[in-house]
């Protein structure tokens, strides 16, 4: 079987943008946390989020690329530039007809369609401007990422909601296992936009000021923005090119609930079978499970049932988990993207980032949380852990290179 | 197979207006004072109430609608729900792979003008989710009560044919055995007033904005003759390929080179006995497709059913498989539409264009 490998990382979030700059600011504890600047939030009991900062496109895009995206495309182009150079890909692909691209999302460029309406219900449609349109629709998504990387095989946009990451990630690896491609370009970008941002504010699903996961006072997520681009390659192609893998990509494990739209599953059942599915398909057992980079989305509901599923997998072995969140809010569709290169250089690093403003565990959460950043020796395997809108759940596992055996996916 | 359409609700109607023998229903979605005659082809006879019943389907929107009616007509046409009742096995093994370009842009939009007009404090939560582009796929795991992996592709008007590409990967490596595979697209105010300000509707007099949804049950033949199902046809290939427009600046294009790849790619030098294309009323799509035909496989006959249906996107993908599906089981339609003598074809290619560059080919073959 087609073996797949992480060969470049890139990075555009709340807390730095870059190939390394996020992951050092988490370790290091820093939350992106901050007042709404990009829209007014006056009419709302809620106004902080994590939106991305100190980040200028056009340091990354060219001028015609600039024209053709807006934000979430921006975010997306940049993160990918720099996993490309990460890779060592900035000069091209060897065929650009094997390289795919595969990008998840949860709403695409949904600020500009809110741009759009504005235009259009306080001016008229004859005021709207036709070259903005197209860059709406999401499939624009993946087909301006193609052509600024320069690659022509599958494209495709997953929106999968705060799954998105590890969804398009997964799919990326099933395309190169299947022999459709040497090369994908994948991972996931989101953007804080109005629409979205009173939404959550309505569920009562978001926390005041800060993301406290696992603490017995969590009171909700803030909602974050980003890109994750992860440049996933086949052995051939490494050893063709001579290039190092970051990590090499075990099973991605998905499931559906089937119980509700926004709820998860009361017991975890289809989170606990997408967990176990990454394992197990990996070739592995969960006693080969040296991490979990937890969904953690610092909501009461979700910190419980993700404990729960997490002691019924592992049992009295409690693994060390992290929740990303307390730092990054949950970033949506690029949520798992951008933890899932967390996890990379978590396993390049042999350290793990730490869960902050956890000051009072639930002691409902029985769980092995990481508060500091914490070097590990011999940390070879660890899991990524997502669920969604749409009940959907979907787990990651990324192992050292060499640490995996051959597997069925 | 499931299908709603601008030709009606059900199989039997799609193939009725495949043969010209359909009409379409009066238009009625986008507000009379605004659009006073409208160039929309939306669902005709449309009536979940009759597939899904009257209960448990309130907060649905229209696209939602479209899904969960196709996602039960097809699960019957399989004979994996005899009435309600389910015949498959375990349903953490059975997926859906759904594909919308747009999603529930109407939904998306109402909520919007709440958010923004109105007070952001009156956004209706139970109707939010469905801003989410995937929620309308997630209601159908939820209301068939399907616990395989469920997904939302979205690749323009070739995101169905990546579906089927999708679930076939997910049945060979054994994440699933069974996976209904399709999509949808609704007709909507903010769509519509789009298509209209980029011009689409001056350019090209017979474009009609239409809308509708589709699924396939997809599984491997051995799993369909053991449970005593009959096979409509088997997936033989797919390819998809990207090309980029040499003008830096262009949004929009079609590719005939992508359509020629993909082609090649899903075909493979294999004997084909007609293709259904994807194009609508929009003509640079047809000539890409049909140049794309002429340089893979030559002279051999072409169906275009969104020429009749109308611009669907995604919800075309759904129609063109539909098509193709149809034609294969069905001499009597094969003969009307691409005038095979003796039989109904027995391999079909099915080639999809998106407006990005992107293009996408099927090649199903009768059982």
């Amino acid at each position: 079987m087609t073996r797949v490998f992480v060969s470049g990382v890139g990075a555009v979030s709340p807390v730095g943008t870059g190939r390394d700059a996020m992951f050092e600011a988490l370790c290091r504890g820093i939350s992106g946390a901050r007042e709404i600047r990009r829209f007014d939030t006056s009419q709302l009991d809620r106004h902080v989020g994590c939106e991305v900062v100190d980040f200028e496109p056009a340091d990354h895009l060219t001028r015609a690329e600039l024209e053709r995206t807006h934000r979430c495309g921006h975010f997306a182009l940049a993160a990918a530039r720099i996993a490309l150079q990460d890779a060592g890909l900035s000069g091209g692909f060897p065929d650009p007809e094997r390289v795919s691209v595969v990008i998840g999302t949860t709403m695409g460029e949904a600020n500009l369609l809110g741009e759009l309406e504005d235009v259009w219900l306080h001016q008229g449609a004859a005021a709207l401007r036709s070259e903005l349109i197209p860059r709406y629709g999401t499939g624009n998504l993946p087909a301006q990422l193609a052509r600024a990387v320069g690659a022509r095989g599958s494209i495709q946009a997953l929106p999968a909601a705060c799954a998105a990451g590890n969804y398009a990630i997964g799919q990326a690896a099933r395309e190169i296992r299947a022999g459709r491609a040497d090369i994908v370009v994948t991972g996931a970008s989101e953007v804080i936009e109005r629409l979205q941002y009173a939404g959550f504010a309505r569920l009562g699903a978001m926390a005041p000021d800060r993301v406290r996961p696992f603490d017995v006072d969590r009171s909700g997520i803030l909602i974050g923005e980003g890109a994750g681009i992860l440049i996933l390659e086949s052995e051939a192609s490494l050893v063709r090119r001579g290039a190092r893998p970051l990590a090499e990509v075990g099973a991605v494990g998905l499931a559906c609930d089937a119980h509700h739209i926004t709820r998860p599953h009361p017991e975890g059942e289809g989170s606990k079978r997408a967990l176990l599915a990454a394992i197990e398909r990996s070739g592995l057992t969960p006693d080969d499970v040296d991490h979990v980079n937890a969904h953690g989305t610092g909501t009461p509901a979700n910190d419980l049932i993700e404990s729960r599923v997490l002691r019924d997998i592992f049992g009295e072995r409690k693994p060390p988990i992290t929740s990303l969140k307390s730092m990054l809010g949950h970033c949506m569709g690029a949520a798992s993207a951008l933890e899932a290169i967390a996890c990379v250089q978590t396993l390049e690093r042999q350290i793990i980032p730490p869960t902050i403003h956890l000051e009072n565990q639930d002691p409902e959460c029985d769980v092995v949380v990481v508060r500091e950043a914490t070097p590990v020796q011999g940390l070879d395997v660890v899991l990524n852990n997502a669920l969604a809108f749409g009940g959907y759940d979907a787990a990651l596992l990324l192992a050292r290179p060499g640490k995996l055996g051959e597997f069925w996916h | 197979m499931g299908l709603v359409s601008p030709f009606g609700m059900g199989n039997e109607a799609f193939r009725e207006g495949l043969a010209g023998r359909g009409g379409f229903a009066e238009a009625s979605v986008l507000p009379a004072e605004t659009f006073p005659a409208p160039r929309t082809h939306e669902v005709r006879d449309w009536n979940p109430n009759l597939v899904l019943g009257d209960k448990g389907h309130r907060h649905f929107d229209r696209l939602t609608r479209f899904l969960a009616v196709s996602a039960r007509l097809a699960l019957r046409d399989a004979g994996f729900r005899d009435g309600d009742e389910w015949r498959g096995g375990d349903t953490a093994g059975f997926g859906v792979v759904s594909a919308t370009a747009y999603g529930s842009l109407d939904e998306i939009t109402e909520q919007n003008r709440i958010a923004v007009f109105e007070d952001p404090r009156y956004i209706n939560p139970t109707r939010f989710p469905n801003t989410v582009i995937n929620a309308a796929a997630g209601y159908v795991s939820i209301r068939e009560e399907l616990r395989g992996p469920n997904t939302t592709i979205v690749s323009g008007r070739t995101g169905a044919l990546l579906a089927l590409a999708h679930a076939r990967g997910e049945l060979e490596s054994g994440e699933v055995y069974g996976a209904l595979v399709g999509g949808g697209e609704v007709v909507s105010e903010a769509l519509y007033v789009g298509l209209e300000r980029l011009g689409l509707f001056e350019r090209f007099g017979g474009l009609h904005l239409a809308e509708g949804g589709g699924f396939f049950t997809l599984e491997r033949e051995g799993d369909v003759i053991e449970r005593g199902g009959r096979v409509l046809a088997i997936l033989a290939g797919e390819h998809t390929a990207f090309e980029p427009p040499e003008d830096d600046a262009a949004l929009a294009h079609t590719s005939s080179a992508a359509a020629a790849r993909a082609l090649r790619g899903a075909t493979r030098g294999e004997r084909v006995d007609a293709v259904v294309i994807s194009a609508s009323a929009i003509e640079p799509l047809a000539s890409a497709e049909r140049a794309a035909v002429r340089e893979v496989l030559g002279e051999v006959p072409v169906v275009a059913p969104n020429l009749a249906i109308g611009e669907a996107f995604a919800a075309s993908g759904v129609f063109v498989v539909g098509a193709a599906v149809a034609l294969l089981g069905d001499e009597v339609l094969a003969k009307e539409l691409v005038g095979v003598a003796d039989s109904a074809p027995k391999r079909v290619a099915v080639l999809a264009l998106g407006q990005e560059g992107q293009a996408s080919a099927v090649m199903l073959e009768r059982a």
